[in-house]
């Protein structure tokens, strides 16, 4: 394998380079109707170089925005991109252009994102092709082993993305944008639209490559649980706001945000003997509208533990322990972790089942 | 055997025994379902499990008459409910039958609902279609007890908004007291919150487990997530190529899973108690091709299991109990190997 890993790793004893630092981001969009939609509101964080961040929440709460906002697609109404020590948002469009092939995106529909005339070959050389990469022979070169590396036999090379089951051609969309060897990439529910045994390929698959080549990578699904498996740390958004970010596994272990601990409690396990079943945290109403969010914390009209100092102020993204900040007035304790409960038993006849609510 | 399938205290409305689905297209016949056996008790709530292309979204039209007359050639030695056979029922008592006895709730609750209608006329309509000489008074009652029914806040509010001015799980949510307008006795939900964010699904899942029980209404709730399927099911039936290959009561499943392709698809699914990093045991290859299926078990590809005899006659089929399974493996030789 040619393939060189983006960056290499940062020896242990000095502290990791970012590739990436947005400040204060924001986007605001414009309706017909003349309304602003703040999308993405003031979110901040930090993306090493070799690591992973899952971002979660529910839809519309800003996450594909934040990553298109990365990439200045469009650029953002306020705050900053640092990109490899390249501030982004002031950029010129040509050297932007430059930049972004060490930047590539994979979205949740290969099919609609491969253009259906053209062969695998064909798509997969097609950002080397318009970066002027290497001659037509070294560009074959780097199609058979771009197929090898995301396990796509090469017999493939000329069929059309319509003859490909969505697996396959998710491979493909992974192989194109491995093409040129980028720094960051985004996968935007990438793994969302597939079946549960192919979805486990293509998991397995990113793990690996995350592995081999030091990938740098931000992953976007709504299932939390896909999110965990491939992630370092994780963001949690609500209504444009980052609520919370931190280690994946202490994160989901003991969550700060009453928003996060909602979500992870509405995950359905899939085994009703599982002993760490959680005890349901509903939550109250519903999602206000995005163009008139509550004011001080957006969670607050759906959060138990809100009153009047949480209407009033927004709540800073605060660090409450190394590497886990958390935009909350009142965040949950670290000593008391999500509520276990012993699984309640609903049916007559026996059965186990479970009745979260009650 | 289907009796036993099912605690002897409920007795079975809904029985369906050997069903086969096979589509006429230009390109050749599909075969979608090749023998689906199971049946439903009043009250009791089952989950048909598969991925796509399993033969279980068939299944449940193929029991509410829905599959185009064109096209689908269904089969079965027995398709019942209650008296009624389902396979020769003239339309007119099918029309009866359908949301009346056999309410149906599907994935997208926007394509069930009329974009232009105002959310309160169309369960309206639901409740007239059954029974046209309601009063207005009366009518306009039994909308606003059926919001209440599914949770929805400010019932006598919402009634006048449109599909586009509701949430994703409103919408379901009206979908389902659509779904309950004729008080049916069997609740088919084909994949009633996949298009939903996981907090709404857990809400709408509760909610349609809390129906269920309180209605004593037969659940059959089709999903690909045996997540999901653990929620609120009596009992689980898994699918594969077009043929159910293991059914157990919930509980029993998940303790002791005995068809390989049920511990394969368990296997798949990501658990919020795996560590970051970890790596998933996955099956290799792909579902079989619909229109050509292989000769004996249409798993032996991607199964680890798989021998000779695998590839050339069907599976025979393992019962203990209530708990059934499509292999050759012979479970004592499993732990030896």
């Amino acid at each position: 394998m040619t393939i060189s890993p983006g960056a290499a790793a940062s020896p242990p004893d000095t502290p990791p380079t970012p590739l990436l630092e947005t400040t204060g981001l924001t986007q605001t969009f414009r309706l017909p109707t003349g309304a602003e939609v703040q999308a993405v509101s003031d979110v901040s964080f930090v993306l090493h170089r070799g690591e992973t961040l899952g971002l979660v929440g529910e839809s519309g709460c800003g996450k594909s925005t934040t990553v298109r906002t990365i990439l200045q697609a469009p650029p953002p109404t306020a705050g900053t991109v640092t990109f490899g020590g390249i501030e982004l948002t002031t950029t010129p469009p040509r050297q932007l252009r430059r930049l972004r092939r060490r930047m590539q995106l994979v979205f949740q529909d290969p099919h609609a994102s491969m253009n259906p005339r053209w062969t695998v070959r064909d798509c997969i050389a097609e950002p080397l092709q318009v970066h002027r990469v290497g001659t037509s022979s070294s560009r074959n070169d780097r199609v058979h082993e771009l197929m090898d590396l995301v396990g796509l036999d090469e017999g493939y090379l000329t069929s059309r993305p319509g003859s490909l089951s969505g697996g396959q051609c998710q491979r493909v969309a992974i192989a194109r944008a491995l093409a040129l060897d980028p720094d960051l990439i985004c996968f935007d529910e990438a793994v969302s639209a597939l079946d549960v045994s192919i979805q486990a390929q293509i998991l397995n698959l990113i793990a690996r490559l995350r592995a081999d080549l030091e990938l740098t990578s931000i992953f976007i699904a709504h299932d939390l649980a896909v999110v965990k498996l491939v992630s370092d740390r994780i963001g949690v958004m609500y209504l444009g706001k980052l609520c919370e970010i931190g280690p994946a596994e202490s994160l989901y272990r003991s969550p700060r945000h009453p928003y996060t601990k909602a979500l992870l409690s509405a995950i359905p396990k899939p085994d009703p003997r599982h002993p760490d079943r959680l005890r349901r945290v509903n939550l109250r109403g519903e999602l206000p509208s995005p163009t008139d969010p509550p004011s001080g914390c957006r969670f607050r009209t759906r959060c138990d533990r809100a009153d009047e100092r949480c209407s009033l102020d927004v709540p800073p993204l605060q660090t409450i322990s190394p590497g886990h900040q958390v935009a909350c007035h009142y965040p949950l304790s670290a000593s008391a972790p999500v509520e276990m409960t012993p699984l309640p038993t609903r049916r007559a006849n026996g059965v186990v089942g479970q009745s979260p609510t009650r | 055997m289907h009796s036993s399938l099912s605690p002897s205290s409920v007795t079975d409305i809904l029985e369906v025994d050997d069903l086969h689905v096979d589509f006429e297209l230009p390109r050749g016949r599909l075969h979608a379902v090749r023998g689906a056996s199971f049946s439903l008790g009043s009250g009791e709530s089952l989950g048909i499990v598969g991925e796509s292309g399993s033969g279980k979204s068939v299944t449940s039209r193929a029991i509410m008459g829905l599959l185009p007359a064109t096209t689908a050639r269904v089969k079965a030695r027995t398709l019942r409910y209650g008296q009624h056979d389902l396979l020769d029922a003239p339309e007119r008592v099918m029309r009866r039958l359908r949301g009346g006895e056999i309410a149906m709730i599907y994935q997208d609750p926007m394509r069930a609902l009329n974009p232009i209608m105002r959310v309160g006329d169309q369960v309206a309509e639901a409740i007239r279609a059954h029974e046209p000489s309601l009063g207005r008074k009366e009518l306009s009652t039994r909308v606003v007890g059926l919001l209440d029914a599914v949770r929805i806040p400010d019932a006598n509010k919402r009634i006048r908004l449109y599909p586009h001015q509701l949430s994703g799980g409103m919408r379901q949510r009206i979908v389902i007291a659509m779904a309950l307008a004729a008080n049916p006795s069997i609740l088919i939900a084909d994949e009633p919150t996949t298009s939903l964010d996981v907090t709404v699904q857990a809400e709408i899942l509760d909610l349609l487990g809390d129906l269920q029980e309180e209605r004593g209404m037969g659940m059959i709730l089709v999903t690909h997530d045996l997540g999901v399927a653990a929620w609120h099911t009596n009992r689980i039936m898994v699918m594969y190529a077009g043929r159910g290959v293991e059914h157990a009561t919930t509980a029993d499943l998940f303790e002791d899973m005995r068809m390989p392709y049920t511990r394969a698809l368990f296997d798949s699914i990501p658990r919020v108690d795996m560590p970051p990093g970890s790596l998933l045991k996955s099956v290799e290859g792909r579902p079989v091709d619909p229109s050509n299926p292989p000769p004996g078990c249409a798993f032996r590809e991607r199964c680890h299991l798989a021998v000779e005899i695998c590839g050339t006659t069907a599976p025979p089929r393992r019962q203990v109990g209530s708990h059934w399974w499509d292999c050759w493996d012979d479970q004592e030789e499993k732990s030896v190997k």
